[in-house]
């Protein structure tokens, strides 16, 4: 029996950024999978060489354009434990709350696409409905809308009064709701069931053993979300990861659902225990950091993993970014084997790629 | 199998969720970061502005008095609105209309003698959060 390679990207309609896989089929079937990147490198990690540390904040949003707040707050943390500071209470309460609020943007963002791609276009609009509801809430509270630009070292420069978080506790009761009336259309519709169960199966020792990260791990049954290490506030919200034990698109498309609404309970409890104080520490001088830490903290996709190396000046000599996609990439070479080739493009999906994340 | 059918019709009932940009505009929420805007006779052409930029989009030539601002490289951070030193920068609630040529804002003030009003603005001072 002959094969048969077909290019799948770095153009193609269900693909918001491009990567391409080149597919081996055999009798419609998938036989292998290899993927090419590097259409979207952008060299951000060298630009440390040509911005101070405060500049690079702006700079690190830049590498995801959907959850920017995080990569912020990660390489924030990691600046202010190389230089002994800490932000201070309310900052990191405020912190956590745009990272949830981020999260469910990405998250209804991807439920949009993914529907979308399933030809469900209804749907798609309903999420992405939603979602400019969530913006609206990111750019009242932080001035802008996608790429929020609120953290500094030593904490937030924004500080939301009380009746912006009563407005935002109300919204998120709001939205709750009609998420929730979405939930059978999305978790139990027929032809998203068809398009989904069973298809492009991960198992718990593969994802292991490949180093699958955040919903796709969590999908076949791994426990693990680094919002579990208690950075910023989390400690205190009593956060328990959403898993899924199928490890199939409808279990990873089951936990996204279900982490969505996880997200607004936690800015819901963020909102409760926000301390009143100030937002940022007064820094004497620039920052300057030295020594090397590696930080790690939970995006909408998986684990982000930030190295930084400093030598007391005021840029730093290295950083490193490691994004969940770059991680989650092996299992999805795993997945596509066996898979039918209409059904590459939602397996595809189902890991949530951003290439612009992993490529920088 | 009709789980969605309840939303659509209700989505009947409710009018368009899109507005008719540019013929209905949004009101700004209070505080949102727009277009930049320089109060350029109080402006003491520091550049600290400039050094603060991390789009690198401003440029200030002290001896002509000169500020001039790249709105297309602009990412409306705010961060030089932070720093400015005598707060004669400042950000509209508003963005900037679309356009079709590139062009950059030049605003012509007062040159300062030197060792004048400037250097208020050392290397460390970080305010609170950004005034409102």
């Amino acid at each position: 029996m002959r094969h048969t390679v077909i290019p799948f990207g770095p153009q193609h309609p269900v693909l918001p950024e491009p990567i391409h896989l080149q597919l081996t089929i055999r009798e419609e079937r998938v036989v292998e999978a290899l993927p090419a990147l590097g259409f979207v490198h952008r060299g951000l990690e060298r630009l440390v060489e040509a911005r101070d540390v405060p500049q690079m904040i702006q700079v690190v949003e830049r590498v995801c354009g959907i959850c920017s707040m995080i990569h912020a707050h990660c390489f924030c943390m990691g600046v202010e434990a190389l230089l002994g500071i800490e932000a201070p209470p309310r900052a990191q309460v405020l912190r956590v709350l745009w990272s949830e609020l981020h999260r469910v943007q990405s998250h209804l963002l991807w439920l949009g696409l993914f529907a979308d791609c399933l030809g469900f276009e209804s749907l798609f609009m309903q999420f992405w409905r939603i979602r400019e509801r969530i913006l609206d809430l990111g750019e009242a509270t932080t001035g802008n809308r996608v790429i929020v630009s609120v953290n500094v070292i030593g904490g937030v420069r924004r500080d939301p009064d009380a009746a912006q978080l009563a407005w935002v506790a109300a919204e998120i009761d709001r939205i709750e709701e009609e998420l929730r009336r979405l939930e059978p259309a999305v978790l139990d519709d027929p032809t998203v069931r068809r398009r989904t169960v069973g298809k492009g199966v991960l198992s718990r020792d593969q994802a292991w053993e490949l180093g699958a990260v955040g919903p796709t791990a969590r999908a076949s049954g791994i426990a693990e979300d680094m919002r579990q290490t208690n950075y910023a506030a989390y400690g205190r919200l009593y956060f328990e990861p959403v898993v899924e034990t199928d490890g199939d698109s409808h279990a990873r498309l089951r936990v996204r659902f279900r982490e969505t609404l996880a997200s607004l309970d936690l800015v819901r409890r963020a909102i409760r225990i926000l301390p009143a104080g100030e937002v940022r520490l007064k820094l004497r001088e620039p920052p300057a950091p030295r020594g090397e830490i590696v930080v790690r903290v939970e995006q909408p996709r998986g684990e982000l993993l930030y190295y930084l190396k400093g030598s007391g000046e005021k840029r730093l000599d290295r950083v490193r970014i490691r994004t969940p996609t770059f991680a989650n990439l092996p299992a999805l070479l795993a997945m596509l084997p066996g898979v039918s080739l209409s059904d590459v493009p939602v397996v595809t999906l189902s890991i949530d790629p951003c290439i612009s994340c992993t490529e920088r | 199998m009709f789980e969605l059918t309840a939303v659509l019709l209700r989505n009947l009932f409710r009018g368009p969720a899109t507005r008719r940009y540019p013929h209905t505009v949004r009101e700004p929420f209070p505080r949102t970061r727009g277009e930049l805007e320089n109060e350029i006779g109080r402006c003491t052409f520091c550049g600290l502005c400039v050094r603060r930029c991390p789009s690198r989009c401003l440029e200030v030539d002290p001896a002509a008095g000169v500020w001039r601002w790249d709105p297309f490289a602009c990412i409306y951070c705010g961060v030089c609105v932070e720093a400015c030193p005598v707060r004669c920068l400042s950000q509209k609630e508003t963005g900037r209309r679309p356009a079709t040529a590139r062009e950059t804002v030049l605003l012509q003030g007062t040159p300062r003698r030197r060792g004048g009003a400037q250097g208020k603005g050392g290397a460390g001072e970080e305010a609170g959060p950004e005034p409102s």
